[in-house]
């Protein structure tokens, strides 16, 4: 159909330069669709004997099995508290930030992303000295005060983990809900003042009813991510003896005794696809009408702030609480450990043991040659990323392509399915389909590859939330006034997304940089990434060295994001101007 | 200069395929100011944006200036980009990230031809003139008011000489004041030029105030043709007569020839209609006469004043006839009375087929979604 | 004369015992397969290591091990590692790869006997006549024909809090796991490390290692990997039962300092193996092989032991050898397993213990 539908659009001029966006985005849509099938393939593959054969086994034994069931229940329990408490944290923070007069900007927006400047896996360690039951900092304060021994917090309990996890998705709901408070045409909150709505009623009626298209689309994917979160829930849950999906997959292709089983992963996999889907017809049934949530009106105006006064103090306070409990508690205990030979509870005993000796220790050519492959992909990631999912939103957005949601689907699906499958599929691809004429297996370039696919997810939910927010007849001006589809893009569509493009490149940069499980799993000596050596160091047992190159990474990335940051505004600022 | 044959565009919808344009024939002469009229969802946006090359009709024909731009049969779609046009939106449609420099000259330096620096200059200059912006074009875009930005949006349309202007509800964000100036401008403006211009709107008064020729459309037909006057006076059907000006509505019957059986009382009229059909007749409220006392002529009733407005230029009556109000429009009128006789000539009496079939047919038509 | 030719006779004998003494300094000039591997290896350069995280003990290690290598056969290869996924998920990778026609990621596989069970009659790994390069391989650890090398044993046991399981308790036999005072503070592994091995007819069997396990899965608070020596020294869990090898407790305690202890439990002093595999589809596979040569040697042994905490059982002098005939010694019987255990009635039993056991420990 849409090949017709291409066809019939070239005849008419010399070349109708539509098709070259849709081929842009069918490069990543045919490569996710190779991927996803084989992902689906390896459900139905035995691997026991010398040649492969193919059965129902693996769907057989996952929904027989009545654990699966009571997996599912946790992993939906941890899900929703997760959703909950990111939105909680997420949506006021992005809406103080880009809706109100708070000043300066940057602090918040930068100590958003310090979260991301360390593999989870380790802030999840963090959290477990701050709140096990038996050596939790916290625990043991709250304990210390006498009558308050019921309020010890049990983090395995599986709404905790969700609290957790929620804290630490907390930033992708701030980034993914600020474009749409950003562009909101401040006329629709004044009209509801003029009208008498108090102050939360027009939060409430007026902008949160207008933000909720991007706000729905960050709940998707925040609700699937926690689905899919494997780092809280193993080493927090795992330690518990609470399973969720992801854990419970990770058990069947990373044993350590015994052969991976793909197939019980392929089969959990087409489970999680489904559950997706199923948010995603959802998703498209709330947004059909997302035309009428325009907020960028063709009728320039000027984004006016509104006035904290008093409230300012409480927006701090707020702010300050989720920073210190989402950020710089767990980093510091990550800090703290670095400081140690081996884990241990701040006492003055452990205190007179603080040494550099972990710093010292460390063989920096070897960490550089992680992180010279670690910068290439945090800077090339995410501009490949953004060439296709400008690409794709376009078409998704703006086309009028028929079947377009089928490219929707699949730029949303490599979210639906865990990182791991999603690497050992590549795997497979890149061994058997690729090898002879695209040698990409173990080198840098099939995680380059997998990455841009994994996170055009991300960065596709962004661009489609801000591009439906820029009134098509911006666009169509141009057109009719004789400008080429491509100068369009060039000339008005990026600069208008341009907050959006610079904070998802950051973002998808950040993301890149600390990736680790398809790291680990597509890993040759030749592919080796910075958090690669952090997890082969906590994996042998040396937290406290992986934390420290933890740490060291952090120093290194602050100042690199805020000089980002300083150069975005510049040229953001610049483009206004001019 | 824009020819439009038997166009017809269908758009998809949850509730199946909606036929927002059902074969649309029209020829806007060159240098003609054509408005389409209509209800929103009567598909005149529509047809602007197939002629624009926004939208792609399912069949039929459009060509400018004698260039097809778009046939069914022939496989031909020229995008937007290739048809040489200026539009108008909206929305205003200008670029916020922009000066007003910047949104004129913009379609000139990246547009399909590409002009000398000097030349956008100097063509940029010329449009904020035509359009009185001369003194803001260093301004960014959103610091200009509502009125501002859409003389920026059309000295945009202009500077790049289109063959034809295209203008969307240009005015219908505007106040009241500002919209009743803007159009004289554009009138003015486009006639200066001698540009052609499809102009779509829903503002009856605006169209008569613009347009050399109206179509009025709905349901993705257009239903009448001609200027001013035609429409006001012949209109071809009820629906033309309803929306081109204000009308009260009776149903009637023929009961014999030339005699019409209404909910008021017998009415006697040229009609050129078979005895005993159902009819709707229309009669316009500067055509009913009102006096105090009875004259004893034909179709006179004796009506129960109900309101009374004062409008300067004339005065506003309704009155209440057995079960039937009727509006009357009078200039001046000699004493005032709680009841009062109403004339209604004969020869300003319309007579059309039955409104109540016409009515029902539209309720079952307005429940789709169109545009 | 006759005592001018007795005196020639013992200058000859003179001679040729030097002679034999600096042929025997000079080991390459008798072993023609040896130098033959030196120059092949000499040739290739380098060498890939992928293991999961820990294997090699990271770049510190792989370096230590690179520049012994280097220095024992006058060489210049460069040892490249990366941290992977675990070792049967890259035994899996080795095969897949093979099917495929392509190269190994890794060129010398670290695998654990159940998987490498996997790989035996595939046509994966490469044989060598080890012996001859290496006449001081044990020969109890050359397995299948030359297949597989038992380079490592590792005794399972329990690691422990030194500080929270102090002398006063008693943790010398399975039953001191199940004290009641450690109830919900103790964890033991996802994959029921080792408790698996209780299952053969050589140790509790079948039945009365079910019971243990359930028994345990009751003790438990938690579970975590091997590896998560942490966790015990924070104390945030007392002991680990059964850990996969008492070498990683005492490695990390030797490296960091930490309170943390190992044991051997009398009444299941199991020891595992590990294995080395040269795939044929190694990049690198003669200098695979010469590395597997030395490290079985006694010198190499020390450096694996230094660096990972791993030595072999059947070569003299190293920790694992003198601590088995300790055991010996004291009357423990050691039960050990090997790749061959998990093929044949034993395996079949052990298969089946660890689907069980690991559903036991998980609560399911």
């Amino acid at each position: 159909m849409e090949m017709m539908v291409l066809t019939r659009m070239k005849r008419g001029s010399l070349f109708d330069r539509r098709a070259v966006l849709v081929g842009i985005s069918l490069i990543p849509v045919a490569a996710l669709v190779l991927l996803v099938s084989v992902v689906i393939w390896m459900g139905f593959r035995q691997t026991g004997g010398v040649s492969a054969s193919y059965s129902l086994d693996a769907y057989r034994q996952l929904f027989g099995d009545a654990f699966t069931y009571k997996t599912l229940l946790n992993t939906g329990i941890f899900s929703l508290v997760t959703l909950a408490v990111a939105l909680l944290f997420g949506v006021p923070a992005a809406w103080l930030v880009e809706r109100t007069d708070l000043q300066p900007k940057e602090i918040p927006q930068t100590l958003m992303i310090l979260g991301l400047l360390t593999p989870s896996f380790l802030s999840a360690m963090g959290w477990v000295f701050l709140l096990n039951p038996r050596i939790g900092i916290l625990n043991t304060l709250i304990t210390s005060i006498p009558g308050m021994e019921w309020a010890r917090i049990n983090v395995a309990a599986v709404p905790w983990m969700g609290v957790i996890q929620g804290l630490g998705l907390a930033n992708v709901a701030f980034v993914m809900v600020s474009p749409t408070f950003r562009v909101m045409n401040p006329a629709f909150e004044e009209a509801a003042k003029v009208h008498g709505l108090t102050f939360f009623r027009i939060l409430r009626k007026v902008t949160l009813r207008l933000a909720y298209p991007g706000i729905l689309a960050a709940a998707i994917f925040i609700f699937m991510s926690a689905v899919a979160a494997f780092d809280i829930p193993a080493v927090i849950g795992l330690s518990n003896r609470v399973f969720t999906f992801s854990t419970l997959l990770y058990i069947q292709v990373q044993p350590l005794d015994g052969l991976p089983r793909y197939d019980l992963a392929g089969a959990s996999a087409v489970l999680m696809i489904g559950i997706s889907l199923l948010f995603l017809w959802w998703y498209f049934h709330t947004l059909k009408w997302g035309h009428r949530y325009a907020v960028i009106t063709g009728q320039s105006y000027r984004p006016r702030q509104v006035e904290l006064g008093g409230w300012k103090v409480w927006a701090w306070v707020f702010l300050g609480t989720y920073f210190l409990l989402g950020q710089i508690l767990p980093l510091s205990v990550l800090v703290w450990n670095s400081l140690l030979l081996y884990p241990q509870v701040p006492s003055l005993s452990s205190l007179s043991q603080v040494s550099l000796a972990n710093f010292r220790a460390l063989s920096i050519p070897q960490l550089l040659i992680g992180a010279r492959n670690t910068f290439i992909l945090a800077v090339s990631v995410p501009t490949l990323t953004l060439l296709f999912s400008v690409a794709l939103s376009w078409v998704v957005v703006r086309s009028k392509l028929r079947g377009r949601f089928v490219f929707d689907i699949f730029s949303f699906l490599p979210h639906a399915v865990p990182h791991i499958i999603f690497a050992i599929s590549a795997a497979y691809v890149s061994i058997f389909f690729l090898r002879s004429f695209l040698p990409v297996y173990g080198t840098i370039y099939i995680l380059l590859g997998v990455y841009v696919l994994v996170w055009i997810s991300f960065a596709t939910r962004n661009l489609n939330t801000a591009l439906i927010q820029i009134h098509r007849e911006l666009e169509e001006a141009a057109a009719v006034s004789g400008i080429s589809l491509f100068r369009i893009l060039w000339k008005i569509l990026l600069p208008l997304l341009g907050p959006a493009l610079i904070n998802t490149w950051l973002w998808v940069a950040l993301l890149a940089y600390r990736e680790l499980t398809m790291a680990s799993i597509l890993a040759t000596t030749r592919n080796l990434t910075l958090p690669a050596t952090m997890w082969g160091l906590w994996l042998s047992g040396f937290y406290p060295k992986a934390a420290a190159v933890a740490t060291l990474a952090v120093i290194v990335m602050i100042p690199l994001v805020f000089l980002y940051w300083f150069v975005g505004r510049r040229i953001l600022a610049m483009e206004r101007i001019s | 200069m824009i020819s439009v044959r038997n166009v017809a565009m269908q758009f998809r919808s949850r509730e199946g395929a909606v036929q927002a344009l059902r074969g649309i024939d029209l020829e806007v002469r060159k240098g003609e100011i054509f408005v389409l009229l209509g209800r929103s969802g009567s598909g005149k946006t529509t047809l602007l944006r197939c002629v624009a090359g926004l939208e792609r009709p399912s069949a039929g024909n459009i060509s400018l200036g004698g260039r097809t731009v778009f046939s069914d049969g022939e496989g031909i779609f020229v995008p937007s980009e290739d048809r040489e046009l200026g539009m108008v939106f909206q929305s205003y449609a200008v670029w916020p990230h922009m000066t007003v420099f910047e949104n004129v000259a913009l379609p000139l330096t990246q547009g399909k031809k590409k002009f000398p620096k000097t030349v956008v200059k100097s063509r940029v200059s010329e449009a904020l003139r035509l359009v009185q912006l001369e003194e803001l074009g260093g301004r960014p875009a959103p610091l200009l008011s509502g009125g501002q930005q859409q003389r920026v949006a059309l000295a945009r349309a202009l500077a790049i000489k289109p063959r034809a202007l295209l203008m969307d509800e240009p005015l219908s964000n505007l106040d009241a004041r500002l919209r009743e100036e803007l159009r004289f401008e554009i009138r003015d403006l486009v006639k200066k030029i001698g540009i052609t211009v499809l102009y779509v709107t829903h503002d009856q008064v605006e169209a008569m105030g613009l347009a050399d020729r109206i179509a009025i459309m709905d349901h993705g037909v257009i239903l009448q043709v001609g200027d001013s006057q035609e429409l006001y006076h012949q209109p071809a059907s009820a629906s033309v007569a309803e929306f081109f000006g204000s009308m009260n509505w009776l149903d009637g019957r023929i009961s014999e020839v030339g005699i019409l059986e209404t909910e008021i009382g017998r009415l006697l009229a040229d009609v050129a209609r078979s005895v005993g059909s159902s009819v709707a007749i229309g009669v316009r409220p500067e055509d009913v006469e009102l006096s105090v006392s009875a004259s004893g002529g034909m179709n006179e009733f004796e009506g129960q004043v109900l309101s009374r407005i004062f409008l300067g230029e004339y005065i506003l009556f309704q009155l209440q006839i057995r079960t039937q109000k009727i509006t009357a429009k009078v200039r001046g009128i000699a004493g005032l009375q709680d009841r009062m006789y109403l004339r209604i000539p004969k020869d300003k009496i319309r007579v059309f087929p039955s409104r109540l079939a016409n009515l029902h047919s539209a309720a079952k038509e307005t429940t789709l979604p169109v545009n | 004369m006759r005592n001018g030719l007795i005196g020639l006779c013992w200058a000859m004998l003179l001679v040729a015992a030097l002679v034999t003494k600096a042929y025997a300094q000079r080991e390459p000039v008798q072993n023609p397969k040896l130098d033959q591997l030196i120059a092949a290896a000499r040739a290739e350069g380098e060498l890939d290591l992928v293991a999961g995280g820990g294997t090699w003990g990271e770049a510190e290690g792989v370096k230590i091990i690179q520049d012994a290598l280097n220095k024992k056969y006058g060489l210049n290869i460069r040892i490249r590692y990366a941290a992977g996924p675990a070792m049967p998920v890259m035994t899996n990778r080795v095969m897949e790869t093979h099917k495929a026609g392509a190269k190994s990621d890794t060129d010398l596989l670290v695998s654990n006997a159940r998987p490498v069970n996997m790989v035996l009659g595939k046509g994966v790994t490469r044989s060598f006549a080890w012996r001859e390069a290496f006449p001081y391989f044990p020969a109890d650890t050359i397995e299948f024909g030359g297949q597989l090398i038992r380079f490592v044993d590792v005794f399972n046991g329990i690691t422990f809090n030194t500080r929270e399981v102090t002398g006063k308790e008693r943790l010398q036999r399975l039953d001191d796991v199940l004290n009641p005072k450690w109830k919900g503070r103790i964890a033991s592994t996802p994959y029921a490390s080792a408790l698996y091995f209780l299952a053969s007819n050589r140790l509790l069997g079948y039945e009365k290692a079910t019971a243990y396990v359930r028994a345990l899965g009751r003790q438990i608070g938690g579970l975590i990997r091997c590896g998560e020596e942490s966790r015990i020294a924070s104390g945030e869990f007392l002991m680990l039962a059964m850990n996969c090898g008492n070498y990683g407790g005492e490695d990390y305690a030797r490296k960091t300092g930490a309170p943390v202890g190992v044991t051997i439990l009398e009444d299941a002093a199991v020891l595992d193996s590990f294995y080395f595999v040269v795939p044929v589809n190694s990049a690198h596979p003669n200098v695979a092989t010469l590395l597997v040569g030395f490290l079985m040697s006694k010198e190499g042994q020390d450096i694996l032991s230094r660096v990972v905490g791993w030595s072999s059982a059947s070569v003299e002098g190293t920790p694992v050898n003198r601590e088995y005939k300790e055991m010996e010694k004291k009357g423990v019987k050691v039960v050990r397993f090997t790749a061959a255990s998990w093929a044949g009635e034993e395996g079949q039993i052990l298969n089946r213990a660890t689907t069980e056991f690991q559903k036991i420990l998980a609560g399911r």
